[in-house]
């Protein structure tokens, strides 16, 4: 029906694979292991066990989000809900369908609301990284690190340089131990569940919710309070809304490892 | 400028959202006039801000399997809840029964209540139903569970933050949605320390638009 | 309880508990916990307009003709850029309005203050901004925890008269005020501060760089000498050298000159201390009790004070922290130019200069008068 073919997250039809190993083509497959979550539950570091799973090597290109667009004409820049994505969407690009810029094809798209990436994963067949996900496979230092240098201090320096005029192609930063490109330094990344970051907007409140407009069991606070890169993730993460675009704000999909 | 348009322009949405699919076709075949072109355009982006868009089966407390848009033709008070919950959510609950009682009467066949669930594993269709035994709430309550995608899905639509806990339960943020007759978002009212006149005031405004 | 349209919806109001800040600074130039507390008794607004901000050292005007309070509509850009730091340094400052400090804001006691705080789409960082000027949580932090291309709004009523902080609190934010993400709003008691012939805006900071004072090309924060404390400068308004030299303020004898001063930090008091100068008047900590014959006034962290003077003899006047390695090694200097007739009634200059044997005994004297100046 209409209904569906207007917006639906399930109607358009999913890309054909090329089959077998081609769907996790250009994916990294991230060891299981255990995360640390950032925010301390209860006073308490949590331990959160990560299954295996596949993660873009590098974060979804305009080139490549173009080809969704195209076989998905609801999600052009003249035709997406103003529920799905507010007046910014893709607004780098010349047009519907066209780009303008050959020098950023190659570039992370940018400008895309939480459902558009959400759509996105699912016409590949993927998925988005759940926040867990993305911070684990974030959390290992470029490998070839200065000696002696932290991964925190490194993001740092991101931030203490000005976004440059025309974002650069992925792979353009570092790679890091699991193999993955561009997790820190190039953009922001949606992440599945990035609405659950709750602290009130205050960083300095502690987690000391209003019971008034959060219902939290318990306070949560940092497990370092010298992460001054996870704590920015986190803030920004919180000031997002799922149609939000942002100009460096761009995502990569996981798939789940099958249980062949 | 957009919006004022929404505003002259209220109902008809249901019908462009019908037609919008066919229109659409029409519009990109045909070349229209730039003017034809415009109004099918604005017309589509009114139909475009339905939540009922979204398709995905859910279950009522009746264990009837429902889509989103069957809801449609009643503004509804909308929230997220966990029956489970101490705190917020019985708070929540009772606000929306004051928000009830408070409607005037020739509004009252014209506004529903919504409650959709966080917890996929608990809060199944039987336990909602005895949840709204619980809370008394009659026929003009719909209370919905769905899959974890589904949920997070209407998360991210209804603007609510919210982190299952572990050993259970979840944390989240407390607001009422109103969504008109055709599912677009009217009004929201955040958390529990709610001025019940006010919000009958945006359920009004939310059943005007109609 | 808030409610919303479905256009204002974007700008979330998440409220919850943080007072420490708007509690610090409870003094004010009025009776202390007045009627208008409740904000029952505050009255309608007369009228609205859209206040008129200046960059440092300027400050804008008073409006002593409007008796009622009135909406006050404060327009701020966050703009993530490059500037000046010193001589041949570079630093990516975090700003209100483009400058750091950002806009001074001038209001009067009672009026309600709106806040379009919008975050500049090609900005990194998602900011706020905390005025210890309001009363609700967090300064209105939460109220505007804004995304990059995204406005907020949010509004509250300058209760108390006094200079107040204001900064960006988002997380972390010792990093966004160290960055440059702060400023003054002075509410004036109602009908405005006594005139004076000069007003000048001026706010103390430290900046934490990677290399060491002096080092040159575009430097980044460093988190580990933030943390200890431990700055390669500590400048005001934002630079060094922003108010010396071609950019020194400027004065004439006769002029009561009155100095709005606030202390962004992060981390370091200021022993605030005009050489050459006793003040008249110190506003303590921008609140109501005044003090009188100050030589040194401390300014906390996160604080402000309102100093005046008279400018009695023509001459360079140098401002300083007097914690004095800060003004000789990191930056902590400020000058005011006044011009003028001399007063050697006030101040001779120096008169003679002599030959010493401290044996007291062939003192020789050397003709002529020495003007220090």
């Amino acid at each position: 029906m209409a209904i569906l073919v207007l917006g639906s997250f399930s109607a358009f039809s999913q890309r054909k694979m090329k089959g077998g190993d081609a769907a996790t083509a250009g994916m990294v497959r991230i060891p299981a292991g255990i995360y640390h979550p950032f925010l301390k539950a209860n006073n308490k570091t949590v331990s959160v066990k990560i299954h295996s799973f596949y993660l873009d090597a590098h974060a979804v290109t305009n080139a490549e989000f173009l080809d969704f667009v195209k076989a998905n004409p609801q999600w052009t820049r003249s035709k997406v809900s103003r529920l799905f994505a507010d007046e910014n969407y893709l607004k780098q690009w010349a047009g519907d369908f066209n780009i303008g810029n050959d020098r950023v094809l190659n570039s992370p798209v940018t400008n895309v609301s939480w459902f558009a990436a959400e759509s996105y994963a699912k016409w590949m067949g993927k998925r988005l990284p759940t926040m867990e996900e993305w911070e684990y496979a974030a959390n290992s230092a470029p490998v070839n690190a200065p000696k002696g240098e932290k991964l925190s201090t490194m993001i740092l320096g991101w931030y203490s340089r000005p976004t440059p005029a025309v974002l650069p192609p992925v792979e353009s930063t570092f790679k890091n131990g699991f193999g993955v490109y561009d997790m820190h330094g190039l953009i922001w990344e949606w992440v599945y569940d990035f609405n659950s970051i709750i602290t009130g907007g205050d960083s300095r409140s502690a987690g000391a919710l209003d019971k008034q407009f959060y219902c939290a069991a318990g306070s949560l606070n940092a497990v370092n309070k010298e992460d001054y890169a996870s704590f920015m993730r986190f803030a920004f993460r919180e000031s997002l809304k799922a149609n939000y675009t942002v100009a460096n704000l761009g995502f990569r999909c996981a798939t789940d490892v099958d249980q062949k | 400028m957009k919006n004022r348009i929404f505003k002259i322009l209220p109902a008809l949405m249901l019908s462009v959202i019908l037609f919008s699919c066919s229109k659409n076709d029409l519009h990109e075949n045909k070349g229209n006039a730039d003017a034809e072109k415009e109004t099918v355009v604005q017309k589509e982006s009114i139909a475009q801000n339905s939540l009922y868009q979204v398709s995905g089966e859910w279950t009522n407390q009746n264990g009837k399997k429902i889509n989103l848009d069957q809801l449609a033709g009643k503004v509804q008070v909308t929230a997220m809840i966990f029956t489970h919950c101490g705190y917020a959510c019985p708070k929540m609950v009772d606000n929306m029964k004051a928000i009830e009682e408070k409607l005037p009467n020739n509004l009252k066949n014209k506004v529903d209540f919504l409650l959709i669930s966080f917890d996929a594993r608990n809060d199944t269709s039987a336990r909602l139903k005895q949840y709204a035994s619980q809370k008394q709430l009659d026929n003009n309550w719909t209370l919905l569970h769905g899959s974890a995608e589904q949920i997070r899905m209407m998360s991210m639509l209804l603007q609510i933050q919210y982190s299952p806990l572990q050993g259970g339960g979840f944390t989240h943020s407390n607001a009422i949605t109103i969504l008109d007759q055709h599912g677009d978002i009217s009004g929201r009212i955040e958390g529990l320390d709610i001025n019940v006149g006010q919000v009958v005031d945006a359920i009004k405004e939310a059943v005007a638009k109609s | 309880m808030k409610v919303t349209n479905q256009v204002k919806a974007l700008n979330v109001l998440l409220f919850s508990m943080f007072f420490a800040g708007v509690l610090l600074l409870q003094g004010c130039f009025s009776t202390p916990a007045s009627d208008n507390d409740s904000g029952k008794n505050l009255g309608r607004l007369a009228g609205e307009y859209t206040a008129t901000l200046t960059s440092a050292p300027e400050v804008p005007p008073s409006k002593p003709w409007l008796k009622k309070p009135e909406k006050v509509i404060v327009n701020i850009e966050v703009i993530e850029k490059t500037m000046k730091l010193a001589n041949g340094t570079d630093y990516t400052y975090w700003t209100f309005n483009g400058t750091a400090p950002g806009p001074f804001i001038r209001v009067q006691e009672g009026d309600e203050v709106e806040v379009h705080l919008s975050n500049d789409p090609f900005n990194k960082m998602p900011h706020n901004i905390d005025f210890h000027a309001a009363t609700g949580p967090g300064g209105g932090a939460e109220a505007s925890l804004t995304a990059p291309g995204h406005t907020s709004v949010f509004s509250f009523r300058a209760l108390r008269p006094g200079l107040f902080i204001y900064h960006c609190a988002a997380a972390p934010v010792g990093m966004h005020i160290a960055n440059g993400m702060y400023g003054l709003i002075l509410v004036e008691p109602r009908g405005g501060l006594k005139p004076v012939n000069k007003e000048f805006y001026i706010v103390q900071s430290e900046f934490y760089t990677k290399g060491a004072n002096g080092d040159t090309g575009l430097q980044e924060f460093d988190l580990d000498k933030a943390i200890k404390e431990q700055p390669e400068y500590v400048v005001f308004d934002g630079s060094v050298g922003a108010l010396t030299g071609n950019n020194a303020m400027h004065a004439r004898v006769g002029d009561k000159v009155r100095l709005f001063v606030g202390n962004a930090g992060p981390n370091l008091t200021s022993s605030f201390h005009v050489i050459g100068e006793i003040f008249d008047n110190v506003y303590q900590e921008g609140g109501s009790i005044v003090n009188h014959d100050v030589q040194t006034t401390l300014i906390p962290a996160g604080g402000a004070t309102i100093v005046e003077f008279t400018c009695k003899v023509p001459g360079t006047y140098t401002i300083v922290d007097h914690s004095i390695f800060r003004a000789f090694n990191q930056g902590a200097i400020a000058q005011i130019v006044v011009s003028g007739d001399e007063n050697p009634n006030i101040y001779s200059g120096k008169t003679k200069d002599t030959l010493y044997y401290p044996d007291n005994s062939k003192n020789i004297e050397v003709p002529g008068k020495i003007s220090q100046r």
